[in-house]
C-alpha cells in the first residue's frame, strides 16, 4: 500500500478545519457543564445513584464531538473521490500503481483520518472524566457490564409487593454491584414511591420519583437479587433486562478508550461509505445519503437484535451512557468491527468499480 | 465499444479513435473526437496543433490512458495504455495544474514516483536533481498552491520527466512558461530525444511546437485535418525568408533593391528579436543605461 497517498488522504478526511472544528464544539460542549463543581452534601440514600457532574460532561463532550466529526467525515471523505474525478485523475491514472492500490490507499487514509477525529475527542472528553471528577460515582472502584439478568419485558410492583431474581452461578469481586432500573408507575396511592434493594444481606433504599437506578452490593457467587415496594406508589421495572450486575474493571483511560474505539468504528463506517458513494456521485449527495443510510439503518434496526452490531448505533449509547454514569463502556464487540469492516469493503468495492476511466461521464474538456 | 489492436510496431497507435461525452440525464451528447487515426514510430516527436476545443487534450486523455474511447482503440508500446506495464514508461503532463495542492512539489513528486515504484534512495537523489534541473529547487518545499503558473508548469514538466519515459505526452507544455522555462522545456526535450523516447505535444499555439517536432498533426472539430513535416503544414512555398547576419547597410538596401529588381515583393525588412533569455543573462541597471552592474 503506498504510504503517502494514505497521507495525504488521511490529511485530507481530517484537515485542520476539521480537527479544531471538532476539538472546540467538543472543548465548548465539556466547558458548558459544571464538570468540576463540588457536591458538597448528598443524602446517602441517594448517593449511589447520584451522576457525578464530571462524567455528564464527558458524555456531553462525546456526544457533541462526535455530532460535529460524523458532519465533517462523511463531507471530506466523499471530497477525495471527486477530487480524483475533477482533475488528479490525470497523474493518478498514468502513476505505475494499479487502480486497485490507489483505490485501497485513499480509502485507508480515509479511515485513518476520520478515526483521528475520535482521538481528539477522547482526549479532550477524557480529561473531563473521573479525574476531575467530584461525584460519588468517581469514588468507587471503575466498574464496567458483567452481565444482564432480567426477566425480558417490564412490569409494575403495586405497594408492597416484591420482585426476585435469580442471578447465574458466576463468581465476582467484593466490588461487583447489581443495580435494577425502576421508575415510578400510575395505579397506586402516590405519583412516587419507594423501594428496598436486597443482595446477599446488603440493602438500600431510594426514593422513586423519576427513571432511576436501585443499586446494592452484588452477590459474591449467584444468589437472589429483591425489590421490594415499600412506599405508597406503584413502581416499574423497566425491562428488557432491568437486572444488571457490573464489576471492576481495568480498562485505560477509565473507560474513555473503549468509547474512543467505538466512535473510531463509527466514523470509519460513515467514511468507507462517503467515499464509495462520492465515487458515484457529488460529494454533498454522497454525505448526505451516507448520513441517511446510517440513520435509516439505525431506525430499521432499532428494535431487533442487530442493534448492536451497528457502528454508532445502540452500543455507542450505551457506551456514552456508561461514561455518564462514571462506568467503563464494554469492550467492542467482534459483530461491531465486523460491521464497520463490511461498510470499508463496501466502500473499496464502489469505488473501484467507479474507475473504469478516471474521468466522470459528463464531465469534459 | 473498444474493439481488439492487433500487435503494433509503432510506439503509439491509434485507429478510429472517437469520444463522446453524455451530459444531463445521458441525454446530451458531445463529441470531442471523431476517427482519429494516428501513428507515430519510436523516438519521434509529434506535435498536435489546433484551436481551443479541438480535442487535443481529450486525444492526450486517451493516448495516456486516463480516459477511455468511446469508439476505437489505442496502443502505447504495442500495449492498451492502462496496462502497468506501460504506465511505469509513459508520463502524462496535463493541462492545468491538477497535482495537490496542499503538498510540497518536493511531497507530490515523492508521491509519484513511490506510485511508479521508484526506491525511496532513487527517489530522493532524482527528485532533488529535477528541480534543480527545471528551477524549482529553492521553492521546492513550499506548498505548490502558492505556486505561479510558470511554476506549476515547470513542476509538471519535472514529474513527467521524473522517471526517464519512453513514450511523453505533454499538453500545452508551454502554457505560463517564460523564456528560461522554455529553455527547461527544451533541455528535457533534448534529453529525451537523445535516449531516444517518443513525445507528443499539444497546443494551440503551432510556433511553440515548430522547433521540437518532425511532424505535426493538424486537429479541428475531433478530427485529424492534416499531418505531415511543420514546413508541408505551416510552410507558405509563396514566402522566402532569409535570416543574414553581419550585412551592413548599404549591403541590405542592394539586396532590396535586388529583390524589387526580380520582381518579387519585400515584405518585411529590419533586425530579428534577440530571444527574452538573452536579454535576462545581461543584467542591466534600472536606468536603462547600457553598463553592467
Amino acid at each position: 500500500m503506498n504510504l503517502a497517498l494514505l497521507r495525504l488522504s488521511a490529511r485530507r478526511a481530517a484537515p485542520a478545519v476539521a480537527l479544531l472544528g471538532v476539538a472546540a464544539i467538543t472543548l465548548l460542549a465539556a466547558a458548558g457543564q459544571p464538570g468540576r463543581a463540588e457536591i458538597v452534601e448528598v443524602s446517602p440514600r441517594f448517593e449511589e445513584v447520584i451522576v457525578s457532574a464530571g462524567e455528564l460532561a464527558a458524555s456531553t463532550a462525546w456526544i457533541a464531538g462526535l455530532v460535529v466529526a460524523s458532519a465533517f467525515t462523511v463531507l471530506f471523505a466523499a471530497r477525495i473521490p471527486d477530487r480524483w474525478f475533477q482533475h488528479e485523475g490525470d497523474w493518478l491514472g498514468t502513476s505505475g500503481a494499479s487502480r486497485s492500490s490507489i483505490v485501497r490507499a485513499g480509502l485507508a487514509g480515509t479511515v485513518a483520518g476520520a478515526a483521528a477525529l475520535s482521538v481528539i475527542i477522547g482526549l479532550i472528553a477524557g480529561s473531563w472524566g473521573r479525574a476531575g471528577s467530584a461525584g460519588p460515582a468517581s469514588k468507587g472502584p471503575l466498574l464496567e457490564l458483567a452481565m444482564l439478568a432480567g426477566p425480558s419485558r417490564s412490569f409494575v410492583l403495586m405497594p408492597g409487593e416484591r420482585f426476585e431474581q435469580a442471578l447465574p452461578e458466576r463468581t465476582l469481586p467484593p466490588e461487583a454491584r447489581v443495580r435494577v432500573r425502576v421508575a415510578p408507575a400510575l395505579g397506586a396511592e402516590g405519583p412516587t414511591t419507594e423501594a428496598l434493594i436486597e443482595s446477599a444481606g446488603q440493602t438500600s433504599e431510594l426514593k422513586v420519583a423519576r427513571q432511576a437506578w436501585l443499586e446494592v452490593q452484588a452477590p459474591s457467587s449467584g444468589g437472589l437479587i429483591a425489590v421490594t415496594n415499600i412506599g405508597s406508589g406503584a413502581l416499574a421495572l423497566m425491562g428488557p433486562d432491568p437486572v444488571e450486575v457490573w464489576r471492576p474493571s481495568s480498562a485505560l483511560g477509565n473507560g474513555h478508550l473503549r468509547l474512543g474505539v467505538q466512535a473510531a468504528l463509527h466514523l470509519a463506517f460513515l467514511a468507507a461509505l462517503a467515499f464509495g458513494l462520492g465515487a458515484w456521485m457529488g460529494p454533498g449527495i454522497a454525505a448526505c445519503l451516507s448520513l441517511a443510510l446510517w440513520l435509516g439503518a439505525r431506525m430499521a434496526l432499532a428494535s431487533t437484535g442487530a442493534a448492536d452490531a451497528l457502528p454508532g448505533g445502540a452500543a455507542l449509547g450505551a457506551a456514552i451512557d456508561a461514561i455518564a454514569e462514571g462506568r467503563s463502556p464494554q469492550l467492542v464487540r467482534p459483530a461491531l468491527a465486523l460491521t464497520a469492516a463490511g461498510a470499508v469493503l463496501a466502500g473499496f468495492a464502489l469505488a473501484r468499480t467507479s474507475l473504469g476511466t478516471w474521468r466522470r461521464e459528463s464531465r469534459s474538456s | 465499444m473498444t474493439s481488439p489492436a492487433p500487435p503494433s510496431q509503432f510506439a503509439v497507435e491509434a485507429r478510429g479513435l472517437g469520444r463522446v461525452f453524455r451530459g444531463g440525464l445521458g441525454w446530451r451528447r458531445r463529441t470531442a473526437l471523431c476517427g482519429v487515426d494516428l501513428t507515430i514510430r519510436g523516438g519521434e516527436t509529434l506535435g498536435i496543433v489546433g484551436p481551443n476545443g479541438s480535442g487535443k487534450s481529450t486525444l492526450l486523455r486517451l493516448l495516456s490512458g486516463v480516459d477511455r474511447p468511446s469508439t476505437g482503440w489505442v496502443e502505447v508500446l504495442g500495449h492498451p495504455p492502462t496496462a502497468r506495464a506501460v504506465r511505469r514508461r509513459l508520463a502524462f503532463l496535463p493541462d492545468g495544474s491538477p497535482f495537490p495542492p496542499e503538498l510540497s512539489a518536493r511531497r507530490v513528486l515523492d508521491l509519484i514516483a513511490s506510485l511508479g515504484g521508484m526506491a525511496r534512495p532513487e527517489r530522493r537523489l532524482r527528485i532533488g536533481e529535477m528541480l534543480e534541473r527545471v528551477g524549482l529547487s529553492g521553492a521546492g518545499e513550499a506548498p505548490i498552491r502558492t505556486y505561479s503558473r510558470g511554476m506549476h508548469r515547470r513542476f509538471g514538466l519535472a514529474q513527467a520527466f521524473l522517471h526517464d519515459p519512453e513514450v511523453v505526452l505533454l499538453d500545452e507544455p508551454t502554457a505560463g512558461l517564460d523564456a528560461p522555462g522554455f529553455a527547461v522545456l527544451a533541455d528535457l526535450l533534448g534529453a529525451a530525444r537523445g535516449r531516444g523516447a517518443t513525445v507528443v505535444l499539444a497546443s494551440h499555439v503551432a510556433s511553440d511546437l515548430i522547433e521540437h517536432c518532425g511532424r505535426l498533426a493538424l486537429l479541428v472539430g475531433g478530427e485529424v485535418q492534416r499531418v505531415g513535416t511543420p514546413d508541408e503544414l505551416l510552410g507558405d512555398p509563396e514566402v522566402l525568408q532569409l535570416r543574414i547576419r553581419g550585412l551592413s547597410e548599404e549591403g541590405a538596401s542592394a539586396l532590396e533593391q535586388q529583390v524589387e529588381r526580380s520582381g518579387a515583393e519585400l515584405l518585411e525588412s529590419g533586425p530579428t528579436h534577440r530571444p527574452l533569455q538573452e536579454l535576462y543573462k545581461t543584467r542591466e541597471p534600472r536606468g536603462g543605461g547600457s553598463g553592467p552592474r
